[in-house]
């Protein structure tokens, strides 16, 4: 995939812990009261893990007419910034213009100073890796997270992944909200992941709130898709395969996608 | 409205009112304004005003005015948060009291407050929370109230939530998609004049009502007189002239701007 610019996303900066609610009231603009989080792989994810990747959730959420919540990034290849290394963030941008009426949100926990660069506003980019981290220019707005205007998540204190945990932190507080005041329903994604992904699963869990995760996508969302004994104690946690059918028919069971577009069987049956 | 239950009784659907308490340089609380994409249609009218100067039958025919015009609303309504009770503990409707009973009237309405705190929030008799010397409570039949403070022991005037409110619709219409917002005045002083203008100098519909006395009759008249002394915004036909004898014709204009659906 290419890196390419289709919108110019408006960025909120905002302290941890702040008060904030323009982004959050654009998400009630979703022409469905559903907020979905998608959560998972970006670096650390293998190049089989992220085999279909994007296609598979593109013709799942065919016809999403709610919110998303994603990590608001995006990450290029350091020796040729043209190409996009694949990501979970990938995927509701996607989405969003398969899918008009949804209405996406990226957050961003900013770990060192943001840079202007010709490649996009660059908002991490670690000696070691070979990419770097821009914030994803297809979204319609992002908001980053800060401890302050000098310091990154990276020193807030009591946080036990070192700030990683800032981006689900933020989302959970997102729609918390929703549920809270606009009477959201809501649903976490989970795809491949690792420690930090794990925590978020568990603490979706936890509240109560639904769960879907892919088996066979990798990682944290393989290990607690095939663990029975946390299952069995989540009711409220689903597992998908790692297909646009099987994904979808759990959409329509959560009630993320409404029940008329439900015809994505009967035209596959006719196609095939 | 009944006159006989009590006017401290909690009428809203589950029985709780949210009570959001923000200092007046915060950032505006999410929890107050999601509260409102609830209705069924994104329009907002806010309701300025007073009634001073009115007596029983005056306010009996106020209520029913709203109530006649505003069958079959559907979006927000709202207006300042407060209740008067008398010294027999009976309730003294004001304009306040009207976007509740607007509500209650009507599926798919909400009704909110803002209020300002311009004195130690104080809590009396059987835990009842009263907002200044004269008894005024929050009104009990809104769904949502929002406090607007200057920190935890400053005071502010009766006007400190105007500007919080109007960046609320304002956020309700650039980010939540509200296709209305508008602003109808009720008699009223200074604060109500000050709401008046901010809000035809926005451009929104600014319906004032003929008859309902003090500012909102004083700026009628001006109007009528050729615009008298008044700055160039009032002059549109986004403000609008309607009597208090005539329910049906604020029907249609609040019908004509939009307020209801097609």
């Amino acid at each position: 995939m290419k890196n390419q610019i289709f919108s110019t996303p408006s960025l909120y900066i905002k302290q941890w812990g702040e008060q904030i609610s323009k982004p959050e009231l654009s998400l009630t603009s979703a022409s469905r009261k559903v907020v979905v989080r998608f959560t998972g792989g970006c670096g650390s994810m293998s190049k089989e893990d992220a085999i279909g990747l994007y296609d598979i959730f593109v013709k799942a959420f065919d016809g999403f007419e709610g919110a998303i919540l994603f990590g608001g990034s995006r990450m290029l290849k350091r020796f040729d910034p043209t190409e996009v290394v694949p990501g979970i963030t990938e995927i509701p941008p996607l989405i969003k213009r398969n899918c008009p009426k949804s209405v996406i949100l990226g957050i961003i926990p900013r770990f060192q100073e943001l840079k202007i660069s010709q490649h996009g506003l660059v908002v991490s980019d670690e000696t070691g890796n070979d990419f770097f981290t821009i914030a994803h220019p297809d979204q319609g707005q992002c908001v980053v997270v800060q401890k302050s205007a000098d310091e990154g998540v990276g020193v807030i204190p009591h946080l036990k992944f070192g700030g990683w945990e800032v981006e689900y932190l933020e989302c959970q507080r997102i729609i918390s909200d929703l549920i809270s005041y606009a009477k959201f329903s809501s649903l976490l994604v989970s795809y491949n992941g690792g420690k930090v992904t794990e925590a978020e699963i568990v603490s979706t869990a936890e509240r109560g709130w639904p769960v879907l995760l892919i088996n066979g996508s990798g990682r944290k969302s393989d290990e607690y898709a095939n663990n029975r004994k946390f299952l069995d104690k989540y009711p409220n946690v689903l597992v998908a395969e790692k297909d646009a059918e099987s994904i979808r028919e759990v959409l329509f069971a959560t009630h993320v996608l409404k029940s008329e577009f439900q015809v994505f069987k009967s035209q596959k049956a006719v196609n095939e | 409205m009944d006159q006989n239950s009590s006017p401290y009784t909690v009428s809203v659907e589950g029985g709780k009112i949210p009570l959001v308490i923000m200092n007046a340089n915060d950032g505006l609380p999410a929890a107050f304004a999601l509260m409102g994409t609830n209705v069924e249609m994104k329009v907002a009218i806010r309701l300025g005003g007073g009634c001073k100067g009115m007596g029983v039958e005056d306010k009996k025919q106020m209520i029913d005015f709203f109530l006649s015009a505003f069958s079959g609303y559907q979006g927000l309504v709202w207006s300042g948060a407060t209740r008067q009770v008398d010294k027999n503990g009976q309730l003294d409707p004001m304009v306040t009291d009207v976007p509740g009973l607007i509500a209650a009237a009507n599926p798919g309405c909400i009704a909110l407050g803002t209020l300002p705190r311009v004195d130690l929030l104080t809590l009396q008799k059987d835990l009842r929370l009263v907002l200044d010397e004269w008894g005024t409570i929050p009104n009990p039949t809104q769904s949502g109230i929002l406090i607007v403070q200057n920190g935890p022991d400053g005071k502010l005037d009766w006007n400190g939530d105007v500007d919080i409110y109007l960046r609320i619709m304002e956020n309700w219409r650039d980010y939540a998609k509200f296709s209305r917002l508008g602003l109808i005045a009720w008699n009223g002083g200074t604060i109500t004049k000050e709401e008046i203008e901010k809000s035809a100098a926005r451009k929104w519909p600014t319906i004032l009502v003929r008859g309902s006395g003090r500012v909102t009759d004083e700026i009628i008249a001006k109007i009528v007189n050729g615009y008298e002394d008044l700055p160039d915004y009032f002059r549109g036909e986004h403000v609008m002239i309607v009597p208090k004898e005539d329910p049906p014709y604020l029907r249609r204009k609040l019908w004509n701007a939009g307020f209801f659906p097609a």
